[in-house]
């Protein structure tokens, strides 16, 4: 009797034993698939995160991260920074430029929904909606510079035109007056139509009948367009806001080193710009750091208080 | 819906119509006005007689850049760049995905979890500098591009979502069959999901084509660098004579036309984008409706 049950328990346990070795096995091809993505981010994402401890020392090129011969700092380099007479410049232009950037272009890719959709003819509004998608692949570079040949001082079209109406030439790309204008157009000009794809996503999937009501009733379409188009749309327009504003501190660097020359600094050095130039070109390795985490942390508390808010507002989160 | 046309109805139409119109004409004149400057006779070019349509066509500059057999080099990069970058991008990002969208993988929150933080949090500018240059030992080497480019957490979780809407029963009945996993996912799943990999592949092209930023961090080789570094030296910081190749001397009738170079160089660079665009167009707005609103 007693035999027979050991025996059974053994049974037991040595099925459990090889079902969980199943179970493991099963696991084997998931982690083997994740082999290469996982070495990507945790060498080109993790590792550069875990260098952020060189913001707190006085680190030189060449020496690993953390060792036992790393010279610690402490929070000078945050201190030289929030000593330095251009910090309040660099936050001022962060905020203005991207401030700015949002309320220009965020209303002006609605307005173009809109309009989008109010074109009756379907191949004229796909052949609009496809054209001003195209500058959008057009790379960053090339828009650059398409504005250095445009508007050139010596021989740009914009000059000659001035010129030709008999005024006088602008340098507008050594004039910090023009910086932000130019910066921002070309913004618009490249990302209208690419922005306004989710909006005239959001447009279609509204109930064609609220309109035909609204027909019945006598009202004319740009009426419609305050009183259904725009209420339907407004939990996308509010998520959309949220996510731009989370992105407040990343955009738009790559662009600006490839428009600002020293003399357009005062409006146009942003905190992204300053790092890269006090790292790559005069090798402050650990300044640079210490304004990435800045920004990095900013950032991190800019896109957890807009998914909250966005919670909140809309019940579903943007993660 | 069938409106009557009043009065207001027509104004209205007709103030959508020139709206439109104004739009077409700002995005397509910058456009069409460098291929113009590209293509004209180089004096009228000079003193300022094109502004719209070619004057006296002269092809010289852009022949001019075609012939430089370093523009073909950095034309050839950016290809290399392009190519070999979206292969491995889309091949590392759908690895990555699979798993995570199979609620039977044990792992799947966490691992979900250490991708994200990648959304939200990242080393920035110099530490990822150095860990490329000088502990990956990447320095001017192309793999540094397609490495650093590879994928991003965004790219992952809109392929996770793409795979977790496809019916689970298929997959249970191939695994009754005794498919193996990497079979469910090479000859299943993948060939399944042909419309979320051409979006992967549509925005790797592009970021590939069009990234100017890592080739100038880890790139100083000029027979490595990509096309758009060599616009920028050209157009942007105006080093024509430095940035063509020695055996290109500039004589004075050359100099007449370095203007026209500048906007032949844009021309040669966007002009795949464009030739293309037509066939992509077609199917644009669904695919990146799928990356613009996630699941």
């Amino acid at each position: 009797m007693k035999k027979n049950a050991k025996t059974q328990k053994g049974k037991a346990t040595r099925m459990r034993n090889s079902k969980r070795l199943a179970k493991i096995r099963s696991q084997i091809p998931y982690w083997v698939m994740l082999l290469i993505p996982l070495a990507f981010f945790l060498l080109v994402r993790y590792w550069p995160m875990y260098g952020l401890a060189i913001a707190f020392q006085d680190y030189k090129i060449g020496d690993p991260f953390i060792s036992s011969e790393s010279r610690w700092a402490g929070f000078k380099w945050f201190q030289t920074l929030f000593r330095n007479p251009n910090f309040p410049r660099l936050v001022r232009n962060t905020l203005a430029i991207n401030i700015l950037s949002i309320l220009i272009s965020f209303p002006i890719s609605i307005a173009f929904a809109l309009l989008l959709n109010e074109i009756r003819f379907k191949k004229l509004r796909n052949l609009t909606a496809n054209i001003s998608l195209l500058p959008y692949f057009i790379s960053t570079v090339v828009i650059v510079a398409i504005i250095y040949s445009v508007f050139s001082v010596d021989d740009g079209l914009v000059n000659m035109v001035i010129q030709k109406l008999g005024g006088k030439k602008i340098n507008f790309l050594a004039e910090s007056k023009w910086f932000r204008p130019l910066y921002i157009g070309s913004g618009i000009w490249q990302n209208t139509g690419f922005n306004a794809v989710v909006f005239t996503a959001a447009i279609s999937g509204i109930d064609p009948n609220l309109y035909e009501a609204a027909a019945l009733d006598g009202s004319t379409r740009l009426k419609n367009i305050f009183h259904i188009t725009i209420p339907c749309i407004l939990p996308t327009i509010i998520i959309m806001l949220l996510l731009r504003i989370g992105n407040i501190m990343t955009v738009g660097y790559e662009k600006i080193i490839l428009m600002y020359t020293p003399s357009t600094y005062e409006v146009a050095d942003v905190l992204s710009t300053y790092a890269y130039r006090a790292g790559l070109e005069n090798q402050k390795y650990s300044l640079s750091a210490a304004i990435s985490l800045i920004n990095s942390v900013v950032n991190v508390v800019l896109l957890v208080s807009a998914n909250k808010a966005t919670k909140k507002l809309s019940g579903s989160s943007l993660w | 819906m069938v409106y009557k046309k009043t009065l207001g109805d027509r104004i209205f139409d007709a103030i959508i119509y020139v709206l439109v119109a104004i739009i077409l004409i700002v995005t397509l004149y910058p456009l069409f006005y460098v291929f113009s400057m590209a293509i004209s006779n180089p004096v009228a070019a000079a003193r300022g007689e094109v502004w719209l349509y070619p004057v006296g066509l002269d092809f010289t500059a852009v022949k001019k850049v075609l012939s430089d057999s370093q523009v073909l080099t950095y034309y050839g990069n950016t290809i290399w760049y392009t190519v070999v970058g979206t292969f491995c991008g889309v091949i590392t990002t759908a690895l990555c995905a699979y798993p995570l969208s199979r609620k039977e993988f044990l792992g799947r929150n966490f691992v979900t979890k250490f991708v994200m933080v990648t959304m939200f949090f990242n080393g920035g500018i110099i530490p990822t500098y150095i860990v490329v240059t000088r502990f990956l030992h990447l320095y001017n080497s192309r793999w540094a591009i397609v490495v650093v480019m590879l994928t991003t957490a965004w790219y992952v979780m809109i392929t996770k979502s793409f795979f977790e809407s496809l019916p689970d029963e298929l997959i249970e009945s191939a695994r009754m069959d005794g498919a193996s996993e990497y079979r469910i996912f090479g000859q299943l799943i993948l060939p399944l999901s042909k419309p979320i990999l051409a979006v992967l592949t549509l925005y790797m092209v592009v970021g590939h084509w069009n990234s100017y930023f890592d080739a100038m961090l880890y790139i100083t080789d000029k027979s490595k660098q990509p096309l758009a570094l060599y616009i920028r030296a050209v157009v942007i910081q105006n080093r024509l004579a430095s940035a063509m190749s020695e055996t290109v001397s500039l004589t004075a009738e050359e100099i007449l036309s370095a203007l026209q170079i500048k906007y032949a160089v844009i021309i040669v660079s966007v002009l795949p984008m464009l030739v293309i665009y037509p066939f992509i167009s077609k199917n644009l707005e669904k695919g990146l409706m799928i990356g613009a609103v996630k699941g």
